[in-house]
């Protein structure tokens, strides 16, 4: 797998996820799971750092309006590399999705509890991710 | 390959989270049986401290629901061992006392020590504890002699007291008065003398039926009913629509706490009552007591309507075998 191939498909989960994350979130204030101040709460928390990593993809997908893989060569990616940084990505989404599905199903945690967890997650993950964005979409294309 | 170890993850994650919530059960969060004592936080309240210091919050953003934070300013929540006290201030003098004559003779169910006992009851409720282990202190903060008050606001082995200056006129209670020639027994016949224990059971019976077929589709309300005394507490836990009976498919979780006491004057049984609710989020699982938000802030006029039907349901349960 080359890079370009690797950034496409890690850019496309993270904008799927994050848009599944918030429509998730709409859905469980719409079945009482969440009512406003913790929709709120969890909006005023998540926000801002799927912003920062939607940024990412985005700037790279104004940069290359046509289409990369048919005018660029990528750089093949080691296996390592390549493992890492997609269950890095996969892991922080999923993690996300399955808490606060277990909190608005189950009440499975408190929700002071919930928001300490989730910063905590972004905290964890987001120093992660952070390096594995910005080695992907940053560097210059070969 | 991914999507299959994803969904093991997700079963991984599922099954631990399940085994500490079961710890957690365990540890003392058990359902209890019907007529079980309802858990107030009790023993040394220092280990709770971060509890009420959490649940202060929702006691405040309750006295700005009321509308009462125009004449008190909330101070300092004091935990000891074994009670609270939580101190209030009087913003200034004037409008202290045009909050006084306003509580005094505007509204005849909104004075003095009715007005008292609401405000403790409903500290003692947010804090989830008995009203015995709670006291609020209002104290003026002007410095002279003339415009000094002081209230203090607490309940002593179940009996309301209130210290403050006379402004502060007699209580009016909601009560229900019956005669007692008109009560009927359980055995169908009328009484001859009140029979409080006969009363009481019939209410209980009622209220217990009352709610047995309530609750949410994969389960029955929870209701735990504690008897001492002449006091009557009564919890509804794991129903939805009850109280917010028009919320369609969206609905809360609801807690229903009733509190009846009854006493024999005379001829009459008195039976003095109070409402309260709180709602919490959940589709399929109720939260814990903890997480519960309190109703007034935001469905002040569900729960006064509320309490006009279990008027009604305390009212028949007396009147009838």
């Amino acid at each position: 797998m080359t890079d370009i191939q690797l950034k496409t498909q890690l850019g496309r989960f993270i904008f799927f996820s994050s848009f599944a994350l918030f429509l998730l979130l709409i859905l469980f204030y719409l079945l009482a799971g969440l009512d406003t101040n913790d929709l709120m709460e969890l909006l005023r928390i998540l926000g801002p750092v799927k912003a920062v990593y939607m940024a990412g993809f985005l700037k790279y997908v104004i940069a290359n309006k046509s289409n990369p893989e048919a005018t660029q060569v990528g750089k093949p990616l080691s296996s390592l590399y390549q493992i890492v940084a997609k269950q890095v990505i996969y892991c922080h989404f999923s993690i996300l999705i399955i808490l606060i599905t277990l909190y608005a199903f189950f009440n499975i945690i408190e929700f002071d509890s919930l928001k300490t967890t989730i910063a905590c997650i972004e905290a964890f993950f987001g120093a992660y991710l952070g390096m594995v964005l910005t080695s992907l979409f940053d560097q210059p294309t070969a | 390959m991914r999507l299959t170890s994803l969904i093991l993850c997700f079963i991984w994650s599922l099954a631990c989270i399940s085994s500490m919530k079961g710890q957690n059960s365990n540890a003392g969060y058990i359902n209890p049986a019907p007529d079980t004592i309802i858990p107030e936080k009790t023993g040394n309240l220092l280990n709770d401290s971060l509890f009420f210091q959490a649940q202060t919050g929702e006691f405040i953003d309750w006295l700005q629901a009321k509308n009462l934070t125009r004449a008190l300013s909330f101070d300092t929540l004091e935990i000891f061992s074994d009670y609270l006290q939580l101190k209030l201030n009087i913003r200034d003098f004037e409008t202290w006392n045009n909050f006084i004559s306003a509580v005094d003779t505007v509204n005849g169910e909104f004075r003095g020590e009715k007005f008292g006992q609401w405000v403790l009851n409903k500290l003692a409720f947010l804090l989830q504890i008995s009203p015995d282990s709670v006291q609020i202190e209002i104290n003026s903060i002007n410095k002279l002699p003339s415009e000094r008050v002081r209230v203090i606001i607490k309940q002593s082995e179940g009996s309301f007291k209130m210290y403050a200056p006379l402004i502060m006129r007699k209580p009016i209670v909601d009560s229900l008065f019956f005669p007692v020639g008109k009560i009927k027994a359980v055995t169908g016949q009328e009484m001859i003398s009140a029979d409080i224990q006969d009363v009481k059971q019939k209410l209980v019976d009622r209220i217990r039926n009352y709610y047995s077929d309530k609750g949410v589709l994969w389960g029955s309300a929870n209701c735990y009913i504690l008897d001492n005394n002449n006091k009557i507490t009564v919890e509804v836990t794991n129903l939805k629509g009850e109280v917010l009976y028009d919320c369609g498919w969206r609905c809360y979780f609801e807690m229903i706490r009733i509190e009846i006491n009854l006493f024999h004057q005379k001829e009459f049984l008195k039976i003095n009552y109070s409402i309260d609710g709180k709602y919490g989020t959940g589709v399929f699982v109720a939260p814990r007591r903890s997480c519960y938000k309190d109703f007034e802030t935001l469905y002040q006029q569900y729960i006064d309507d509320y309490s006009i039907k279990i008027k009604k349901e305390i009212f028949e349960s007396v009147k009838k075998p």
